[in-house]
């Protein structure tokens, strides 16, 4: 958004750009949070919903 | 611990949706001056996202293990006595733009004069 106040574009034409970008950050952030969170528990559980045993550390 | 190979299909999802949504309402052009900008927000901020996502989950849930186990032991079924951690992990892993939220409309120069840059960091 600076970039383009910079270069001279109209203030609310920017303000409108970076409201997009904002909202479009949002959604794909809590997206991709969320695949990746129901994806990965799988792997802390056996095939019998018991808890594996963690190594510490890493 | 966890698997690495999860980002890809996460951040694709999340690129698909979001950029298959403004493309599909005509928010944005479809040309490349405006595609490889905001396309290169999404998978950056994506990838972050869900890396930090992947973390927060295998500190949880080795850190609250006696949680996890109390409910699996009370017969829960995984995935529900993982959801407590997992609701915790996603929302410390949305605080760094949820923070840059914070900055909207205000410049945030970081750097020299010609690298300032908006809140939403274009990689």
């Amino acid at each position: 958004m600076v970039g383009m106040l910079v270069a001279g574009a109209d203030p609310l034409e920017a303000v409108r750009l970076q409201v997009v970008v904002l909202y479009m950050l949002l959604g794909s952030v809590s997206i991709a949070a969320i695949v990746v969170g129901l994806l990965s528990y799988r792997s802390f559980l056996t095939a019998r919903h018991q808890l594996r045993h963690l190594p510490r550390g890493g | 611990m966890v698997n690495e190979g999860l980002t890809p299909g996460a951040v694709g999802t999340a690129a698909e949706a979001t950029l298959g949504v403004l493309l599909a309402l005509g928010v944005v052009p479809a040309t490349a001056r405006y595609l490889v900008p905001l396309g290169g927000m999404v998978v950056g901020n994506s990838m972050n996202a869900a890396s930090l996502t992947m973390a927060s989950v295998r500190d949880d849930v080795a850190a609250q293990r006696s949680k996890v186990e109390a409910a699996l032991a009370l017969g829960a079924t995984g995935r529900q006595a993982v959801s407590p951690v997992l609701k915790t992990a996603l929302r410390r892993a949305l605080i760094p733009l949820i923070d840059s939220t914070k900055t909207t409309g205000i410049t945030f120069c970081r750097g020299p004069w010609s690298a300032c840059s908006s809140p939403a960091r274009t990689r």
